[in-house]
């Protein structure tokens, strides 16, 4: 073949796939042309981070003597004088690539819906626009009374909050039409944590998942996925293209930045920038955002109602929680009223002006307190820093058309003065409700759980569904288990750490006795002594419910599983002093706890997943330890297993065929001593061999 | 003086194996460009992208030694080169069926493009064999 030719043939192919390309570029090109606002020009920078807070010698000027270049205030912004707002169009609306989303209506539970069991009084139905709802169902179906979870919301997967609105689930009851109207993706998270097969399609952004494989038309999707083969593990991974790792590759990606920084003056909708009101001037809301690295180099802006969560690695000068005082000292957040359409002057008088509350809370977040500038002010001495925010946390509250309030939560915690960079955890959520995000109830599921969303459990006696949905018991929803904090065991009921639902883990920590007077006991009681601290620690000595459903609304009592245990079926515990009595020496002494999940797959529809646990066993493993009478402590492990019931312990493959074939005994030997048998066989034989040689020769 | 030869070769056979090399051109950009994209917005299990990489390169080391050897064979009018190309057929096919069942992400066209390309191996057996038989029934015999 001639080089030329091959060559030549080449490049009419790589032709052809660059021609491919230029179609998947006009489909960017398209939306590049809608989004056609430069942001960068507009993006400036402060560097008078720590005015407000410059009276008291601070730790961070003992540090670094106020750098403040390096203390800068990205906010960003294009600013309006107040008298001259130009009347900005109200033009083509952003065109995101919409994920279809395919939960399945399934009609069979319309008959669900006659059937009335009450779960709730008629006082727990506290929302207008719901009781409308319910009037219209009671006229069509002739009920009295229908409870919330409707048959529409048994099938949404995406409905997880209990009587507020799920952001961009289209199929919650609980959102009007016009909160559906702000919503461009609608995403049943159900369908996406579960579909084994997918149908991810390459798009202008990358792969976009979840088009129902009959909406697929051939020629429109060559660049779908149809198949994959990704081990089972991480399936979960492969369903959720890391969209931020495209983002930091070359190209084929939308960066979403490049959008909405020109103040319109229109109500909010998905994927808007957040405007800000300071000095007049109306600006957008950024957080820090890796770009190259791990490093918070780059910012972009809070988009409204697209929850985030960064991390990345700063250092302690540059932390984000030091821009958050000073933008919350300075500036509104801002929504468009109908007041605000018609003036000319945009204000606080004209705009809905919120300001920021911010909100200090403890490390795992359970003690949260409004933020006291005297109490709660970063310092640092010789050796670390205290009131240091790792973690922080912007919560949008959106309801009736505005942004209502904005809290930012600040985790603090106590950080050494020697680490140069740390990482710090930038999380934006919204609400689109009037209650604090500490009043809204977290459902795990619906109905089903979803993999990695915690167990719901109860320690009541009886009526678990009513507490559950009870504000006051909100501590005991899910099920916690002992904790590792710098490992040590930390009680079951004074930590976070939820059992997820779908997730097996393995804790290992170290129980301290705090009791000294054990010596006085015998070596049998001393050990039981600590066996049943570890045992109340564990939370073994109490009956704990755990609910069959990731939406416990339609629960009957016997759908709350009692989490059974072995403990009483182990050996009995007994101990002996060693060594003068500085060693103790406990014979069957629990050392390991495995929680055991057994949950099945319930659902009707195979797309579909809807896991319902069926039992939950704790399982006390025993072994003898000793016990050192200076240091009484022990190592605990702590298991928790989810075992798929509907599967074989183990598989059993079908072993290979057993032929029970025998050569007779002479076949080797074509001429048998048995005179008879020589002349029938050998003449056959014979003209075989012959004729089998000739062919080959 | 002039020694006895047969003409032999198979035009079907030359055809198949002109086209297929220039397909494989075709097949070999594609799939590059495919799992550039696929690599770089879906998340691949560890190595399987190595590994993919590695099976494509062989599969196209192959596919060229194979066309090479078919064509040779067949223009020369010797079955041996033809032989091995028959043999080499079998990897080959092995490979592309990898990438039609087996590959982590299969895309839609990747379907189409390795299903052409198993018709051609199925096509240029079939003529492969046919020119080993039609080469061996007219060997001459000086």
């Amino acid at each position: 073949m001639r080089v030329i030719t091959y060559l030549g043939f080449t490049l009419l192919s790589i032709l052809i796939q660059f021609s491919v390309m230029d179609y998947i570029q006009d489909n960017l090109k398209l939306e590049e042309e809608q989004t056609d606002i430069n942001v960068t020009s507009r993006k400036k920078r402060y560097d008078d981070m720590f005015k407000s807070i410059k009276q008291t010698p601070h730790a961070l000027y003992y540090r670094t003597h106020l750098n403040k270049d390096s203390l800068k205030v990205s906010q960003s912004m294009k600013s309006y004088s107040n008298l001259s707002v130009p009347e900005t169009e109200m033009s083509t609306m952003i065109t995101n690539s919409i994920i279809d989303e395919f939960y399945y209506e399934n009609i069979s539970t319309t008959e669900d819906a006659f059937t009335t069991e009450t779960l709730y009084s008629t006082t727990e139905i506290d929302n207008v626009t719901e009781i409308t709802f319910y009037n219209k169902k009671n006229k069509t179906t002739l009920q009295p009374y229908v409870p919330k979870e409707n048959l529409e919301n048994k099938n949404c997967g995406c409905d997880l909050l209990y009587r507020v609105c799920d952001i961009s689930c289209c199929c919650d009851n609980d959102c009007s039409e016009k909160d559906k109207k702000l919503f461009v993706n609608c995403n049943d998270i159900s369908s996406h944590h579960v579909e084994e097969s997918q149908y991810a399609c390459f798009e202008a952004h990358g792969f976009e998942v979840s088009q129902r494989e009959d909406e697929i038309n051939l020629y429109d999707n060559l660049f779908c996925i149809v198949k994959n083969n990704v081990p089972s593990k991480i399936n979960l991974n492969s369903k959720w293209p890391d969209f931020n790792a495209a983002d930091k590759a070359y190209k084929w990606h939308k960066t979403d930045t490049s959008r909405n920084t020109e103040f319109e003056r229109k109500p909010y909708v998905y994927g808007d920038t957040i405007w800000v009101l300071k000095e007049g001037s109306i600006w957008y809301i950024d957080m820090p955002s890796p770009t190259v690295n791990n490093y918070c180099s780059g910012r972009r802006p809070i988009l409204f109602l697209k929850e985030e969560n960064i991390e990345c690695t700063v250092l302690l000068k540059d932390l984000e929680m030091f821009q958050i005082f000073r933008t919350s000292q300075e500036s509104h957040c801002i929504s468009v009223t109908e007041q605000s359409l018609n003036s000319s002057v945009l204000n606080c008088s004209t705009l809905h002006c919120t300001n920021w509350s911010i909100v200090i809370c403890d490390e795992d977040g359970s003690k949260c307190n409004y933020y006291n500038k005297t109490v709660h002010e970063p310092s640092c001495n010789e050796s670390y820093c205290v009131n240091i925010a790792l973690q922080l946390e912007y919560i949008f509250y959106y309801y009736d058309s505005k942004i209502t309030n904005v809290t930012i939560k600040l985790f603090v915690k106590n950080v050494a003065n020697h680490i140069p960079f740390m990482t710090q955890v930038v999380n934006v959520r919204f609400i689109m409700a009037n209650v604090s995000i500490d009043e809204i109830i977290r459902i795990s599921g619906n109905p089903g759980y979803l993999y990695g969303l915690p167990v719901i459990s109860s320690a009541a006696e009886s009526n678990h569904t009513a507490q559950f949905f009870n504000n006051t018991y909100r501590q005991k929803r899910y099920l916690t288990q002992l904790d590792n904090i710098d490992g040590l065991c930390v009680s079951y009921n004074k930590t976070v750490n939820f059992v997820d639902f779908g997730i097996n883990k393995r804790i290992k920590c170290r129980y301290i006795h705090s009791k000294t007077d054990w010596l006085k006991l015998n070596s049998t009681d001393a050990c039981e002594d600590i066996e049943n601290q570890i045992k109340q620690l564990s939370g073994l000595t109490e009956k704990i419910y755990v609910s069959a459903l990731g939406n416990p609304a339609d629960n009957k009592e016997k759908d709350w599983i009692l989490i059974t245990s072995n403990i009483q079926e182990k050996d009995v515990t007994y101990g002996q002093f060693l060594a003068n009595n500085s060693r103790l020496r406990c014979n069957n002494f629990i050392v390991r706890i495995s929680y055991v999940f057994t949950f099945a797959d319930v659902s009707e529809v195979v797309t579909k997943r809807e896991y319902k646990i069926i039992a939950v066993n704790t399982e006390v493993a025993t072994h003898n330890v000793t016990i050192s009478a200076e240091d009484v402590s022990t190592v605990l492990t702590i298991d928790t297993n989810f075992v798929d019931g509907t599967k074989p312990k183990e598989y059993e493959y079908a072993g290979g065929p057993h032929l029970n074939i025998y050569l007779p005994k002479d076949f080797f030997f074509p001429f048998p001593s048995d005179a008879n048998c020589t002349n029938k066989l050998s003449v056959p034989l014979m003209t075989l061999c012959f004729t089998i040689y000739y062919q080959i020769k | 003086m002039s020694k006895v030869t047969n003409v032999n070769s198979s035009l079907a056979y030359e055809i198949l194996l002109y086209l297929n090399s220039f397909y494989l051109g075709m097949f070999f950009v594609c799939e590059v460009a495919m799992g550039i994209l696929k690599a770089i917005n879906v998340s691949y299990p560890e190595n399987a992208l190595i590994t993919e990489a590695g099976i494509f390169s062989a599969l196209c080391l192959v596919e060229v030694i194979r066309i090479f050897l078919g064509r040779r064979g067949n223009l020369a009018s010797k079955k041996i080169p033809v032989f091995f190309s028959v043999i080499l057929t079998i990897p080959s096919a092995v490979g592309v069926c990898y990438f039609l069942i087996y590959q982590t992400y299969i895309l839609r066209l990747e379907y189409i493009w390795c299903a052409v390309m198993l018709m051609f191996h199925a096509l240029e057996l079939a003529f492969a064999i046919l020119f080993i038989f039609t080469v061996c029934k007219n060997q001459q015999f000086e």
